[in-house]
């Protein structure tokens, strides 16, 4: 049994006021229970009652109409005559329709048709991109697409297809590239657009890599122009003039994630039509050995130094024989030759490993290396090899040489609560401003790392000291410092890309100047070197809680200045001395 | 086409005359039986419904017209009642010709019939001493309106008009069964 109905419940039951659910209760609790049901007729009686009373006895007994009822026209046609605003141009409009302008059905749909094309084409105006825009999306996205952890691998797949200009039927073919740090590895059919990469020093970067995109557009040397249409975002830039065999560059970008889903490239012998087919990031044990030899060769490969060679090739002559037995060897060359294994490695990024130039030999020591670095170095180095000694374990400290090892990895800084409130203001949310922070001290650390290894090797070699190289010692020399180089102009574009937002919001002017093309002076990179860890100090004080905190309005117009400068140092010049 | 016939569009003209003529007389008697003079109340309801057609005309959306109409009736009346400090003052006219007629029509026994009228007369005499609102609450439902409707005239919530007209009922039937 369930609960007797309510006066009011009874009520609104007869009214036929009650909610479904409860309507469904009350019927079954009155089809069960003869008390509500008697209460039901006798309030259903009793309103008839009232109703009865109320129609034959009250209202008529209200007083009627005391005269004539006028006619519903002539009340009408006393109305004031209606003044609008839009009165004429509404009957225009209707005697233009020839009838009523919003009572028929198909001028509601014109109008909203129309609403729906002007808001549509406003939506989709290319107006609203410029290819400065698209290229920072871009870039910033990449980014965060490639960032690696240690013993990580990215793997691009992509399907090229290569159509003759003079009617030859299209090839297509796949291109799988592995990148791990500097590396780079195209595998598959795509030689002929791997030729055109390296020709223009874009091969160390993934096919699709934004980097690589960015400079085949700069390489028409022509403005793109940007149209949208179905989420993709569309670059595409004719060159400027007929020296190069570069036709045309055509970007095809998703506007959701800003990620380069294809490239057209067209050249005056075939066109290239590059598509992502696959974009993976691998662990190091699911790369196949051969592939992680090219990658990390001195992971697998020890150096073999063959000493009888080494004697013969690095003899200095200006050098005593440091024994009877033992020729003269010029150091010099074995601490660029082990250099080059390391950089080879990419272990001379920032890493605890110190090189020590004793009398008779090389000292490797890399006692706060991790644990895989520690083995790839035994690998490398280890088992006797004349003049170098590998130093692994904790013990004597060395004495430590001209190799400065700074501390600038990004993770450990604490992003947690930067107090500037116009920096809150502009990402709105704190998740946004440490993602941001994170993301800009991590390409900040990278520009530092290429820039202190640069200043290393012009003070480990100074020109003098080149000049007594061996040729093979001077070219890993020059292959060093152009891919530091070659890095810089990677990593500094993205840390641009990064901040220009920011400065073009909080000192507009400031960073947006092209850079005038100065020789890069890789030997003077310390003053390069100064002006990264000044904006380093800045980028640091500004988005990490630190003891030196800044804000945006004191920091902006530093930041701005330096970046500026870095860019002027690391641009498109020539190599010089 | 003439300006004129725009000025007055022929179908919406037309669809509240026809409704001028259904329920003027209705909403006549629901303000003289709230105590509106029937000259007054007249006028009220013809300018309630001319209001109507002024504000279908002008594009308002309207979904309740009829209860619309007595909204503004019953918002006439009040001002009426304010100016005229005459709340509730009303003197009703007795008239006994349904008597007669439901005689007529009627198959049960004289004395039952007597009795009968004689209990609907007691109840229209309630229904006049009802408070204002719990009397309108009495008349709108009896016309057919919704508690929302109800609520929507009188200006206040629904669950407020199911308050007030079960209050009115409750009052009433103490009466029939006394």
């Amino acid at each position: 049994m369930t609960k007797h109905l309510s006066r009011r419940d009874l009520l609104l039951f007869v009214d036929g006021e009650l909610s479904l659910g409860r309507m469904r209760a009350a019927h079954e609790h009155l089809y069960s229970c003869w008390n509500c049901r008697r209460d039901l007729e006798g309030l259903e009686r009793d309103i008839n009652a009232i109703v009865d009373a109320q129609n034959h006895h009250f209202l008529p007994s209200a007083p009627g109409a005391v005269r004539p009822w006028t006619s519903f026209e002539e009340m009408v046609a006393s109305l004031p005559a209606r003044q609008s605003l839009f009165g004429p141009l509404f009957r225009k409009a209707r005697r233009l329709a020839g009838g009523d302008p919003f009572g028929s059905l198909r001028w509601t749909v014109a109008v909203v048709t129309l609403l729906c094309v002007v808001v549509g084409a406003f939506w989709i105006t290319p107006a609203r991109l410029s290819a400065a825009v698209v290229m920072r999306n871009v870039l910033a996205a990449d980014v965060i697409a490639t960032r690696t952890a240690a013993g990580q691998v990215i793997r691009e797949r992509v399907r090229i297809e290569r159509r003759d200009r003079h009617g030859a039927a299209g090839k297509w073919s796949e291109v799988e590239s592995w990148k791990e740090g500097n590396r780079t590895v195209w595998r598959g059919g795509g030689s002929d657009l791997h030729r055109r990469y390296q020709e223009r020093q874009i091969d160390m970067e993934l096919p699709l890599a934004a980097v690589a995109c960015e400079r085949w557009l700069r390489e028409t040397g022509a403005n793109p122009k940007v149209s949208k249409r179905a989420g993709i975002v569309e670059l595409r830039a004719d060159a400027a003039g007929p020296d190069s065999d570069l036709q045309s560059v055509s970007l095809r970008v998703r506007s959701d994630i800003w990620r380069v889903e294809g490239v057209r490239l067209t050249f005056t012998d075939g066109i290239f039509d590059v598509s992502e087919v696959d974009f993976t990031v691998l662990k190091r044990d699911e790369i196949a050995p051969d592939l992680l030899e090219v990658l990390e060769p001195s992971a697998l490969a020890p150096m073999a130094v063959d000493a009888k060679r080494l004697a013969e090739s690095y003899r200095d002559p200006l050098m005593p024989s440091v024994s009877g037995a033992s020729p003269a060897v010029n150091l010099s060359e074995v601490e660029l030759r082990i250099q080059f294994r390391l950089h080879e490695m990419g272990a001379d990024l920032s890493e605890p490993i110190e090189l020590n130039k004793g009398t008779r030999e090389i000292v490797i020591s890399a006692r706060g290396a991790s644990p895989e670095r520690k083995q790839q170095l035994a690998a490398a180095f280890g088992g006797g090899q004349p003049f170098v000694r590998l130093e692994l374990d904790a013990g004597v400290s060395s004495a430590g040489n001209l190799r400065e090892l700074p501390a600038i990895a990004a993770s450990g800084a604490d992003l947690s609560s930067v107090p500037d409130k116009q920096l809150a203001e502009f990402f709105g949310d704190a998740a946004a401003q440490e993602r941001f922070a994170r993301m800009v001290l991590e390409a900040d650390s990278s520009v530092l790392a290429h820039l202190y290894a640069l200043r290393n090797l012009a003070v480990l070699w100074p020109a003098d000291v080149e000049a007594n190289l061996s040729g093979e010692g001077r070219g890993e020399l020059r292959t060093m410092v152009e891919d530091h180089r070659r890095a810089l102009r990677t990593t500094l574009p993205e840390l641009k890309a990064l901040l220009l937002p920011l400065i073009q919001k909080f000192c507009p002017g400031g960073a947006a100047s092209s850079p005038s093309p100065h020789p890069f002076r890789w030997r003077q990179s310390a003053s390069v070197l100064q002006t990264a860890r000044s904006l380093d100090r800045t980028l640091r004080a500004l988005l990490t809680t630190s003891a030196n905190a800044t804000n945006l309005a004191n920091s902006c117009p530093d930041i701005s200045a330096d970046l500026l400068s870095l860019d002027t140092l690391v641009s498109e010049s020539p190599l010089a001395p | 086409m003439a300006d004129s016939a725009w000025a007055s569009k022929p179908s919406l003209t037309e669809r509240v005359g026809q409704l001028y003529l259904a329920h003027r007389e209705e909403v006549l008697r629901f303000l003289t039986g709230q105590g509106v003079p029937p000259a007054t109340a007249q006028d009220i309801t013809q300018e309630a419904f001319l209001k109507l057609l002024v504000a279908l005309r002008d594009g308002h959306h309207i979904n309740f017209e009829q209860a619309w109409l007595y909204r503004v009736a019953a918002n006439r009346a009040v001002d009426y009642w304010r100016r005229e400090r005459r709340l509730n003052m009303v003197e009703f006219d007795a008239t006994g010709n349904t008597l007669s007629e439901t005689l007529e029509s009627s198959e049960i026994g004289l004395d039952e019939r007597a009795a009968q009228e004689q209990r609907s007369r007691r109840l229209a005499d309630q229904i006049r001493n009802l408070s204002k609102e719990h009397r309108m609450c009495i008349l709108l439902r009896s016309q057919g309106m919704r508690y929302r409707e109800i609520a929507s005239v009188l200006g206040v919530g629904v669950s407020t008009a199911a308050e007030w007209l079960e209050a009115a009922i409750e009052r009433l039937r103490g009466g029939i069964h006394d």
